[in-house]
């Protein structure tokens, strides 16, 4: 029913929360939002798997990104894989 | 042999400069930061696909297929070329003893609260363009395990044996990786 500290920090270092069953994650939720001495610090590093797993989403657009401000392949080391590929 | 049946006409791979290049290129310049380093990577990747090219059996995309080696080949790289341990032993025995239980993953030391509201941050587009850099100023070995534990989501086992490094080594870079990017983000996002 109830999760001790070490519980609660044991779960959030083994698995993303949000992919936790919705009890769970619920009893979590509850434990880090009343407890005075890991809330602050587990209510932390949920709110990085919060980050990580929104980045997850926008990590395939970024790299799809073909515009001017996106970082890409000089020209002249494109020339020399081309080279290397064409070789094989 | 027919046309067919040449695995280098059925993939294109002449076209895989052109078509996969500066998506590879930009992969490793996340992981790895240094661009000659990640040109470099990138090229070992195309190598290594040629060479196993006949292991291929085209169930996934050619993109994600050679994603997948160049992201072996950047943690390769990161495990081989840190030389000097970002933490030392000492470093890592003293977190680990000042945790509020042992074994609890709860540090004594409270951290502070955030000085920008993160879910109203992660809405703007312009935040991740800061999450990106504050990643990237992170050292080799911590940026690596933040993608590897965080991003890929990979479990500690496999992370510890790939980095060679310890249990105990992993948090402690984690921890770290957290409070750094939480300074960095806060001085590039609350300025703002």
């Amino acid at each position: 029913m109830f999760f001790t500290c070490k519980q609660v920090s044991t779960h959030l270092s083994k698995e993303d929360y949000d992919k936790l069953p919705p009890f769970k994650k619920l009893t979590i939720k509850f434990h880090v939002l009343i407890c005075p001495i890991c809330g602050k610090y587990n209510k932390q590093v949920m709110k990085f798997q919060d980050m990580a797993r929104t980045f997850r989403k926008k990590q395939d657009d970024i790299l799809e990104d073909d515009g001017p401000n996106s970082p890409k392949m000089d020209d002249d080391v494109k020339k020399r894989l081309q080279e290397m590929v064409d070789k094989k | 042999m027919s046309e067919k049946e040449d695995p280098h006409k059925k993939y294109e791979t002449h076209l895989w400069v052109e078509k996969y290049g500066d998506y590879l290129y930009r992969f490793a310049l996340m992981r790895l930061r240094d661009p000659q380093v990640a040109e470099d990577t990138v090229q070992e990747t195309f190598l290594a696909a040629l060479k196993n090219l006949h292991q291929f059996d085209g169930r996934v995309d050619v993109k994600y297929w050679l994603r997948g080696i160049l992201r072996n080949k950047s943690v390769d790289y990161v495990r081989k070329s840190v030389r000097r341990k970002e933490l030392q032993d000492e470093q890592v025995q003293e977190m680990v003893g000042q945790l509020l239980f042992k074994t609890s993953g709860i540090p004594t030391t409270r951290p502070k609260d955030w000085a920008f509201d993160p879910d109203a941050a992660f809405a703007q587009e312009e935040f991740w363009a800061a999450f990106q850099e504050c990643l990237q100023a992170l050292p080799d070995q911590m940026r690596t395990a933040f993608y590897m534990k965080m991003v890929e989501e990979e479990d500690t086992e496999k992370i510890c044996k790939e980095l060679d490094i310890t249990d105990n080594y992993l948090w402690v870079s984690l921890h770290r990786a957290r409070s750094q990017l939480k300074t960095c983000l806060e001085s590039k996002w609350s300025a703002s």
